[in-house]
């Protein structure tokens, strides 16, 4: 294994980068640090650009503008061949008609590498990713899972500085998916590598990730650790996009340094902390809260009358309808105080002021 | 319900399957399947059984001579259109949008057009006092006319022209199906663009290379308009031979002899080249 480590992970720099394909506008102004070793997932919908900023990170595309470095080389315009970068395609791309080790040992043959140091690394690689005696078969002859690992091998084996993967397991169902998850992070940790991660699936981002960018729109709405991202989200797209969120929109009514009032538009008084520039008394705004921050009781808060009860399990989410046209879900614990709530009940709606979060209406959109 | 009728996970039932491809079968069966065993017949009966027809193609030089030019011109034809055609192939694989229409346009438009007006294209343009021997002598670098026309160059150069398309056309589809992914993945792993071409694209595309050099070379070995027109009587191949005993000396069981000859020939050749190469398990790879 030790033949594997490299001289561990380098820094990648992204500055000011855009990109336009004909009218499509790719990426907009878009910055970034990765730290040498970090593990930094690039989250986002469908086309918000993920791919096209790894693909400039990998040397396929040249931004119009802005900077790329990699361990503080200028590499915006080197060929791709001559990066040194790891790279995990979504499809993994394995050559069909090169054997296992011959596709893992090809990056070590462009290098020029010797024979026997060659078949070496290949067997350590092979037993990095627990493959070790599928040297000799071909890719067709291989699970989906199999064929991943076989990419993975094949990203690391030269000892690149910097692993990008774009949605590396989006095709594998969940329980190989979460098993890979732990796998990809435990190479990365033993390898010291800098890994770019490509991902739409948010959970996968925040389980495997040391910080998140989120893009929207070829932008970067937000970047930080998992736990920034879901509990302080910038936008209200991040606080969407991230975990699970009630949305209520309303008027300001009364605003201070850290606090923002809203009158509901199905009525109501609620408090929430101040999230984004923007907001004045007067204007619309959204509240953004999560359910399993939200508490039932029978004292304070905005009546309602419970709509839905949704058990899963561990978990059990109750859907209250405040007025005509709001409802706001609450998760606890199956086993919690609401257990015995049911539908029809009248609760009234809490929560603390700093649980909630307050954005102007109109910088959704 | 009828039972054929009835889909089982995707496959036809046996009935239904021998509905489907009876109309061709019954055409293969009195086409051709009839013709060929009526031809070998009367190469073994005339009317007793006797293999003088065969012995007479054996023992005779000439007849050996034209085969195995028939199979050298084969041979050399395969190579010239595999050497010009890959190259073709190659820029409209990669060429998008019209630019690959254009190009393919120029591959198809030969092939829309009938081969005895290519190859009497190619006579106008080669004979004693044609386009090309008049240019010659109008810019004065030749006085008398070059013989041109019923030469082997010239049955190689109207031959390639002729049945480059068919070279072109199965190694462009192979290439096409080659994700774009395996080339960018093989560029990030260190390797540049002749190596790509090398590992990457060259292999993957064998099928085609092999489909299309054995359309060209079983083509070829056939191939009678451009032969008898461009090639002429001192470049005889095979199959022209066979159309003269058939129509103009009326030996039908010489020309059957000479057919039944060059059809074993063939399918040795097919059988020798599958194995040699292993198109199928290549086939299997490239998808
Ligand atoms: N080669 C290309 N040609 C034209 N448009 C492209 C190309 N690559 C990406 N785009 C466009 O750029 C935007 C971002 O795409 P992409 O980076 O693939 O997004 P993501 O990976 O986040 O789904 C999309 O609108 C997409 O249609
Ligand atoms: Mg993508």
């Amino acid at each position: 294994m030790a033949e594997l480590k490299g001289a561990g992970g380098a820094p990648v720099s992204i500055a000011a980068v855009e990109k336009r394909f004909g009218s499509v506008a790719a990426l907009q102004g878009v910055s970034l640090d990765a730290g040498a070793g970090e593990f930094l997932s690039l989250l986002g919908p469908s086309g918000s650009g993920k791919t096209t900023l790894l693909m400039m990170i990998a040397g396929f595309e040249i931004p119009d503008r802005g900077t790329i470095a990699i361990g503080g080389r200028d590499v915006t315009e080197l060929p791709a061949n001559q990066r040194n970068v790891g790279m995990v395609f979504q499809r993994y791309a394995l050559f069909p008609h090169m054997t296992v080790a011959e596709n893992i040992g090809f990056p070590l043959r462009m290098r020029g590498l010797a024979r026997s140091e060659m078949s070496s690394r290949v067997e350590d690689a092979l037993k990095l990713v627990r493959l070790d005696g599928y040297g000799t078969r071909l890719p067709s002859q291989l699970s989906g899972g199999q064929q991943q690992r076989v990419a993975l091998a094949r990203a690391v084996v030269f000892r690149p500085p910097v692993l990008l993967m774009d949605e590396p397991l989006a095709a594998l169902d969940k329980k190989l998916r979460q098993a890979m998850q732990l796998e990809v992070r435990h190479l990365q940790r033993e390898l010291g590598l800098t890994v770019l991660y490509v991902t739409h699936d948010q959970e996968e981002a925040l389980t495997m990730s040391d910080r998140i960018a989120v893009l929207n729109d070829g932008r970067i709405e937000q970047i930080g650790r998992p736990e920034e991202l879901y509990e302080m989200p910038a936008s209200a797209f991040v606080a969407d996009f991230i975990g699970e969120t009630n949305f209520l929109s309303g008027d300001v009514v009364g605003l201070d340094a850290r606090e923002c009032r809203v009158l509901l538009d199905g009525d109501g008084l609620v408090t929430g902390r101040v999230a984004a520039d923007g907001l004045a008394a007067g204007t619309g705004a959204r509240l953004a809260v999560r359910p399993d921050r939200v508490r039932l009781g029978n004292a304070e808060g905005i009546e309602g009358t419970i709509a839905e009860r949704i058990y899963s399990g561990a978990m059990l989410m109750l859907a209250v309808r405040i007025g005509e046209t709001t409802t706001i879900m609450a998760r606890g614990p199956s086993n919690g105080p609401d257990a015995d709530r049911s539908v029809g009940d009248r609760v009234r709606v809490s929560w603390k002021p700093e649980d909630a979060r307050v954005y102007p209406a109109a910088a959704e959109r | 319900m009828t039972r054929w009728r009835q889909v089982r996970g995707g496959r036809w039932s046996p009935l239904a399957a021998m509905l489907l491809l009876s109309p061709m079968a019954l055409l293969l069966i009195a086409g051709f399947f009839y013709p060929l065993v009526n031809l070998l017949g009367r190469s073994l009966w005339t009317p007793e059984f006797s293999l003088v027809h065969y012995e007479r193609l054996l023992g005779e030089p000439l007849y050996l001579l034209i085969l195995m030019r028939t199979l050298w011109i084969a041979g050399v034809v395969s190579v010239f259109t595999l050497l010009l055609g890959y190259p073709v192939a190659l820029v409209m694989a990669r060429l998008g949008g019209w630019k690959a229409a254009l190009v393919a346009a120029c591959v198809l438009v030969p092939l829309w057009t009938s081969a005895l007006v290519r190859s009497y294209a190619w006579v106008v343009l080669l004979q004693r006092n044609g386009i090309v021997n008049d240019t010659l002598r109008g810019l004065g670098l030749t006085e008398q006319p070059l013989r041109l026309i019923h030469t082997e160059g010239a049955l190689l150069v109207a031959m390639t022209h002729v049945l480059l398309p068919f070279m072109v056309l199965p190694i462009y589809s192979v290439l096409r199906a080659i994700s774009t992914d395996l080339p960018r993945a093989a560029a990030n792993l260190g390797a540049g663009t002749w190596s790509i071409f090398r590992h990457v694209t060259l292999p993957l595309s064998l099928p085609g290379v092999f489909a299309g050099t054995l359309m060209v070379f079983i083509l070829s070995l056939g191939f009678y308009i451009t032969p008898a027109l461009v090639g002429g009587p001192r470049t005889l191949m095979i199959a022209t031979l066979i159309g003269q005993q058939m129509t103009e000396l009326l030996n039908w069981s010489f020309a059957s002899a000479i057919a039944a000859a060059l059809l074993a020939v063939t399918l040795l050749l097919v059988a020798a080249f599958r194995r040699v190469l292993r198109i199928d398990q290549m086939a299997g790879h490239a998808g």
